[in-house]
Parts: C-alpha cells; sequence; structure tokens
C-alpha cells in the first residue's frame, strides 16, 4: 500500500509541475504574440541601417563638434573616418549618442579589421552599450578606412 | 521506459505483462509527454529572442568597396605586392588612389597586374562566402568566383581621365612669340591745301608746305612710295616740287606725270630712301601762274617698314597732337597771295572725355581794308571782313576776323569747340587772306608750324579721349592692310574688305581718297552694297581729306562678313583706282593649351604649328617662347571610364 501511495504521489506532483509549465509557457506564448519578432528585427534592423548610414557620411553640419551636431557622421564624406570626429563620437555620453542617432533601441559600434581583430577606440572595445547574448540585437557592418586600412565597422542595435 | 514484473518462482516463473505493463505504460507516455512540453516551453520561450550575427548588405556592401577602392591611396598600403609594383616602376604615382591604380594598369593593358593588385588588396575585404569583382568599362579586371551568385549588388563609378589604349598622363603646351619681325605701312597723309597764287612763269606766286614727321627709330625703312596729288602748273618752266630730307631726294615738276595735260596731277612715284627712320622733312613747292597751286586728296606718302617688336600693352586713353604742315604762300608778280589748310581728325565713337583744343598760329597776315568781294559759303562777301576763316566741321566759319594782327595766335579750348565736334572724321580749315578762288594777301601769309623745334608756338589740334577698354588685348599684335579701290576711275567707286580670321580686335579703319579734283566728297560704309551709312561728308567744298576715319560700329570683324567702302563725289570729279581702304586688326601673339599629347615634343610641336597659323601670316616670329605641362587626371582629357563593382552570395 505504501508502494502505491508513493506512485500517486510522484505522479500527482510530475502532473502539478505539467501543469504550471503549460500554464507558464501558455502566457509566454500569449505576450510574444503582441510582440513580434519579426517585427521588432524590422525595427531594430532599420533603426541599424539608418545608423550605419548616418555614421558613414561627414554628419550635419560637416564640421560638427559635440556643440553643434546635428546628425553625427564620422567620416568625410568619402568612406574615410575622421579619427577626430570619431573621438568626439566616443567622448559624448551614451544618452547624447542616442538622442543624436534618433533611436529608441540600444546600440553598439566597434571597428574590427578584416582579420577579426578589435580596434580599440579610446580604450575601449566599442561605444555605446554592448547586448547580452539574449537580446534582441541587429549588427550591420560596413566597410571604411580607417587608420589607413579597410575596416569594419560593426553597428549593432538591440532591445 | 519498460517495466518487466516476474511472478513465481524457478521453471514456474512466467511473465506477465499485462497490467504492470499497463500501468508502466501509462507512467512512461506521461514522462514523455511532460518531456516534450518542457521543450516546446523552451523552444517558444528561446524564440523570442533575436541575437544575429553582423548582417552585410550586399547593397551596402559594394557601395563601401567602391567608395574605399577611390578613398584608400597607395602610398597608405602596406602590402609588400604593392610595394613590389611600385619597386619594380608599375606604380609611379603612389598617391593614386586604387580605383585610379587598377584604371591606369587596365589603360595601359596591364590586365595580370591588374587582377594580381586588386586581388592582393581584397583579399580579406569579404567573407569567403561572399563573391567580389571588379569591372572596368565591361572589361572583368578581378573576380573571386566563390559562391556562384544567387543575389547580387552593383556599385558604379565613372573615372575621368584615362581611356584604354590611352596614356594617363599628356602633355599641353603653349606658345608665345616676345619679339616678332613685323611688315607694316605708314601712311603720312597730306590734307588739302594751298596755295601759290597766279603771277608769271618768271615770277610765279608759289606756296611752299613743310611737312615733318616722325618714324619710329626702332624700324627699318623698306621701301617708300609718293602718291602725288596736286594742282599747279604743266607748262612753262620746270621747278622743283619735292624735296625730301633737305635735298636727299628731290622730284621735279618735268617728272610728274600730268593726266593728259591738265593741272591736276597725280602720280605715284618711288621714293625708296628717301625717307630714313627718326625725323623726315618733305617740302613742296607748288606754283600756278594762270590759276593757284595746292595739295588735292590722295597726296601721300606710304611708307614700307620692318620692325622688331616686342609684345606690348595698349592702353584706353590716347593723347595726340595734330600739326598743322608749316604754310607759306609767297607772292609772285600779280602780288597774290593766301594761306590755307585743312588739317583732319579722328575721334571714335565710343570715345568718353573727349577733349579738343587748337591753336592757329599765323604770319605776315594782311589786314585787308579794300573792298574786294569773294563768292564765300553764303554769298558773296566783303574780303576785308574775313582775313581769317576758321571751319570745325560745318558750311560756315567758326571763327573769322576783319582785323587781325600781323602775326596772329587764335586759341580755342575745349568748351569752345566741344559742340563742334562729330564721331568719326572732324575737319578743320583755316584760311588767311584767301577763300575758294580769290584771295587778298601780300608778302608772305603763313600758318606757322614747326613741331620738331618749336611745337607749343605751333599751329595744331590737341586730341584727348579714352575708351571703354583698351584697343586690343595685352600681346596682340597690331596688323595693318591696305587694298586699293582699282578698276578705273569714277566719280563713284566702291570696294570691299574681309578681317582674317586670326583678328581677334578691330582696329582703325580709313580710306584714303585720291582725286584728281575735287568738290564734296561722300564716304559711306557698312556690310552691305551698296553701303548705307554715311560716315564722312565734307563740310565745305575742297574740305575732302586726305584720309577719312571709318567708324568701326559699322563694320564687322567676322572673316566671313564683307566690309564695303563707298566714295563719291557730288560733282562728279572722279575718284582714281589708287584710292584704298587702310584697315587694322590686332591678332593675338600667343595660342594657349588645346590639345593633350602623348609626349612634350608632340605638344610642342603643335603649339608652334598653332602660333605659326595664327600669326605667321602676318609676322616672322622670333624669341619663341613654348610651355609645357604634364597633365595627369585631367578629367577631359580621356574617358570617362566606368569601373562596376559586383558583389554576391
Amino acid at each position: 500500500m505504501n508502494k502505491k501511495a508513493q506512485i500517486w504521489y510522484t505522479d500527482f506532483m510530475l502532473g502539478i509541475l505539467v501543469f504550471v509549465v503549460v500554464i507558464f509557457v501558455y502566457y509566454e506564448y500569449a505576450y510574444s504574440i503582441d510582440q513580434n519578432p519579426a517585427d521588432i528585427t524590422s525595427d531594430i534592423m532599420m533603426d541599424a541601417k539608418s545608423i550605419s548610414s548616418s555614421l558613414i557620411t561627414q554628419g550635419s553640419p560637416a564640421d560638427w563638434n559635440q556643440s553643434t551636431v546635428k546628425i553625427i557622421g564620422l567620416t568625410d564624406g568619402e568612406q574615410r573616418i575622421v579619427q577626430e570626429k570619431l573621438d568626439m563620437f566616443a567622448n559624448m555620453t551614451y544618452a547624447q549618442t542616442r538622442t543624436k542617432l534618433r533611436t529608441p533601441y540600444e546600440f553598439y559600434i566597434q571597428f574590427e579589421e578584416l582579420n577579426g581583430s578589435i580596434i580599440q577606440i579610446n580604450g575601449k572595445d566599442g561605444i555605446g552599450l554592448a547586448a547580452n547574448d539574449t537580446d534582441n540585437a541587429v549588427s550591420i557592418s560596413r566597410i571604411v578606412v580607417y587608420d589607413s586600412k579597410l575596416t569594419n565597422m560593426v553597428v549593432q542595435v538591440w532591445q | 521506459m519498460a517495466v518487466r514484473y516476474r511472478k513465481g518462482s524457478g521453471n514456474n516463473v512466467s511473465w506477465s505483462f499485462f497490467c504492470l505493463q499497463k500501468k508502466g505504460f501509462f507512467f512512461t507516455v506521461d514522462a514523455l509527454l511532460a518531456a516534450s512540453i518542457l521543450l516546446g516551453g523552451l523552444i517558444i520561450l528561446s524564440s523570442n529572442y533575436i541575437s544575429t550575427q553582423p548582417t552585410i548588405h550586399l547593397n551596402y556592401l559594394s557601395q563601401d568597396i567602391i567608395n574605399c577602392l577611390d578613398t584608400l591611396k597607395i602610398n597608405e598600403l602596406n602590402n609588400s605586392y604593392v610595394d613590389g609594383l611600385i619597386a619594380n616602376g608599375n606604380i609611379t604615382d603612389t598617391n593614386n588612389s586604387i580605383l585610379q591604380q587598377v584604371g591606369e594598369f587596365w589603360a595601359a593593358e596591364k590586365f595580370e597586374i591588374a587582377r594580381m593588385f586588386m586581388g592582393n588588396i581584397t583579399e580579406d575585404i569579404l567573407p569567403d562566402r561572399y563573391g567580389f569583382g571588379m569591372w572596368i568599362s565591361e572589361d572583368l579586371i578581378y573576380q573571386r568566383d566563390n559562391p556562384p551568385p544567387s543575389s547580387r549588388s552593383s556599385a558604379r563609378k565613372l573615372i575621368s581621365g584615362i581611356e584604354k589604349k590611352k596614356p594617363v598622363k599628356g602633355f599641353i603646351s603653349k606658345a608665345r612669340a616676345n619679339n616678332f619681325i613685323k611688315v607694316g605701312t605708314e601712311v603720312i597723309s597730306f590734307s588739302p591745301e594751298g596755295a601759290g597764287w597766279e603771277g608769271d612763269f618768271s615770277n610765279p606766286g608759289e606756296v611752299v608746305i613743310q611737312k615733318y614727321f616722325e618714324l619710329p627709330a626702332n624700324i627699318n625703312v623698306t621701301n617708300s612710295t609718293f602718291y602725288v596729288s596736286l594742282h599747279m602748273e604743266d607748262d612753262g618752266p620746270d621747278w622743283q616740287v619735292i624735296n625730301i630730307n633737305n635735298g636727299l631726294c628731290t622730284i621735279n615738276r618735268d617728272q610728274i606725270d600730268f593726266f593728259g595735260g591738265e593741272e591736276g596731277t597725280f602720280d605715284i612715284i618711288n621714293i625708296a630712301g628717301c625717307i630714313h627712320n627718326g625725323t623726315n622733312k618733305v617740302t613742296l613747292r607748288l606754283r600756278n601762274p594762270g590759276y593757284n597751286g595746292h595739295i588735292h586728296p590722295g597726296m601721300l606718302i606710304k611708307v614700307d617698314y620692318n620692325i622688331n617688336e616686342s609684345t606690348q600693352t595698349y592702353n584706353n586713353t590716347f593723347s595726340k597732337r595734330y600739326y598743322f604742315d608749316n604754310l607759306t604762300s609767297n607772292e609772285g608778280s600779280t602780288h597774290q597771295s593766301g594761306a590755307w589748310a585743312s588739317l583732319p581728325f579722328y575721334i571714335p565713337e565710343d570715345a568718353v572725355n573727349i577733349s579738343v583744343s587748337m591753336r592757329i598760329a599765323g604770319k605776315n597776315i594782311r589786314n585787308y581794308t579794300g573792298s574786294g568781294t569773294f563768292s564765300s559759303w553764303s554769298g558773296w562777301k566783303y574780303m576785308r571782313d574775313y582775313d581769317y576763316i576758321l571751319f570745325v566741321n560745318g558750311g560756315s566759319p567758326f571763327a573769322s576776323s576783319a582785323n587781325p594782327a600781323a602775326n596772329p595766335v587764335y586759341s580755342y579750348n575745349s568748351s569752345q569747340i566741344s559742340s563742334k565736334l562729330v564721331d568719326g572724321t572732324n575737319v578743320v580749315s583755316v584760311y588767311f587772306n584767301n577763300y575758294g578762288d580769290s584771295s587778298w594777301g601780300g608778302g608772305h601769309p603763313q600758318i606757322y608750324s614747326d613741331p620738331i623745334n618749336y611745337p607749343n608756338n605751333s599751329s595744331y589740334v590737341e586730341v584727348n579721349y579714352s575708351l571703354p577698354q583698351a584697343v586690343a588685348p595685352y600681346g596682340s599684335i597690331k596688323i595693318t592692310h591696305f587694298k586699293e579701290f582699282g578698276g578705273s576711275a569714277n566719280w563713284l567707286k566702291e570696294t570691299s574688305f574681309k578681317f582674317p580670321q586670326q583678328a581677334i580686335e578691330m582696329g582703325d579703319v580709313f580710306t584714303h581718297i585720291v582725286q584728281q579734283y575735287s568738290y564734296i566728297v561722300d564716304v559711306r560704309a557698312d556690310t552691305y552694297t551698296p553701303p548705307s551709312h554715311l560716315v564722312f561728308t565734307s563740310p565745305s567744298s575742297r574740305a575732302v581729306p586726305t584720309t577719312v576715319f571709318i567708324p568701326g560700329s559699322v563694320l564687322d570683324l567676322s572673316s566671313t562678313a564683307n566690309n564695303y567702302v563707298r566714295v563719291s563725289d557730288r560733282n562728279y570729279n572722279e575718284i582714281l583706282p589708287e584710292t584704298s581702304v587702310e584697315y587694322s586688326f590686332y591678332v593675338p601673339s600667343f595660342v594657349g593649351y588645346r590639345n593633350v599629347f602623348a609626349t612634350q615634343n608632340e605638344a610642342e610641336t603643335d603649339a608652334l604649328s598653332r602660333l605659326n597659323q595664327t600669326v605667321g601670316v602676318f609676322v616672322s616670329a622670333e624669341n619663341l617662347v613654348v610651355e609645357s605641362s604634364e597633365m595627369r587626371d585631367v578629367p577631359t582629357m580621356w574617358g570617362p571610364a566606368v569601373m562596376e563593382v559586383r558583389v554576391w552570395h
């Protein structure tokens, strides 16, 4: 009898567990229906494209500084990164840069050599906030000339 | 998982699977279901998070690559293969962008080098899963074959200054002549003036006219011709009519051809060697016992010369003093004398700030008090009221005097004269003790002028004006051409001329009227035939200057346009075929850059050839200077070529 009771108890506990999991999965699923991953990806992707395209330009005004900048651009207009602009960009606060880049998402900019090595900017691996593995993130890579080398500028936008 | 239960023992052991098997089966299914649900839940949860690897967009990629290749310079590359190309001379300009350098390889048909070059530089630019290639004007330069394209994008750039099989650099040249030997002609004209009145063969009245003129010291006179147009005695004893440079050359009456024995003569006499550079003096002695001796229109000296001239700057201000000839009317046996002279001067139609002043100096003027009369510009008048008469562009006197001093001086300032001035040819006529065919002087009345020794005491008209711009650009050469009307003598004659295509600016244009006898002459000119623009008409009888200015506004500089000049005499006096048009124009002494040549020698030869075509027919260019420039990256030189980067995956 004891054995039978034990068997029943284990089944019951397992059943409860399964029930709880199903309920949890149901609510998660229901929530995920409101936030379609495809829509999120599309928005983030658009912002990533927009930010990367902006950074490829000279910015506005062309000789912008931290007080005059309207649009952040990091190049001379011909695909070559201007170190002064990059430094100014790196030295702006994250909130400022996100405002100027006009994105509701988080971003992270890195420069990589063609062999994949990360190029340090002001002693850091990148500019902005890096995403965690579990965040929704889109990365776009653009080729620029930085420090007389062909370089990948990776723009990551995430939520 | 299957569970077996055993009943009994030993050989009686039997295996019953039914009850126990059923319970065990349910349990296992439950577990599997639960595991499936858990796994499904995990999958659903995990699907809500997106974390992508860096995305490379083909459109961005091709555009980025072509932009970067156009930006990155050879001297920025740290690439041993490129270093080798520099070392072996395949790359000559390290300031080239990669795109330019590939273009140069392509233009030079160094396709293998171009392929290796691009392969080296773009080796790591893309992950292996992407294909990449470059084309120039559809010629494949480099292609990374993998993978086969399923989706592709391309970006293009136009690169000017290169073209297949054309040199990427070239030479252009310009040439100028700092000095040139120019053949020119200077015209010294004698306007109608006189007179030697009456007398007889043994003691004729005689007018002595002394003309001084300067020729530049740096010219080399090659020939001189005297166009002699006089009214003088054709009979009786011979005398020296013309004396050039104090006896260097002389011409007697009998050496001059009289047309059919009439008193009006026209002859063309070679006086080579008689005229030299510097100051020249020509003395005329004109007699005519039966009437009066005077100069007719068409009396002039043409001096041909060559000159080694340098390029010069032309200014826009003009100041010139036109001197009267020194003229003395000596009485003869009939005690008649009277001096008169006409003097033309020119004011262009676009002249501004015009200032004209005048000084008339008379000597030995008679204050006639008799009762004689003369046929004037308006009926008969008393001679005593007009010992001095001055006309300025009009048929009635501008000034006159009934009681002149023996040596009067009359001065007129600009404000007094300005209202009488006209654009183009102006004529001033001065009469002392005579008018028309009447004279009432005595002794030796004189219109005094000695521009060499006493210029300020002389008789003259001083003209000042400025033009809106310089008459010609710096470095241009003034060329003067003559064209005689030709044909046969007629009271109305017309000719036409064209400016050459090399002319960049119009100079002065004159017509030199040649007549045996004259009355009132009209000159018309424009670009139609018959020309309708009246550019000159004699203000009064005999006031026909030898040289009449034709305004440039009625003419056309175009080499395709005909410019017509028509001269007519209202009294049907003949215009002689020797009447001519003198037209000046300016040609550049340099040619600028034009075509690009592969070698400097070709460019210089072209420049010199063009210079010769421009000025060679007019001048002999000396001290030629040719400047050449090496041209690179000149967008207009060749091309453009279309550079295309294609990317695919």
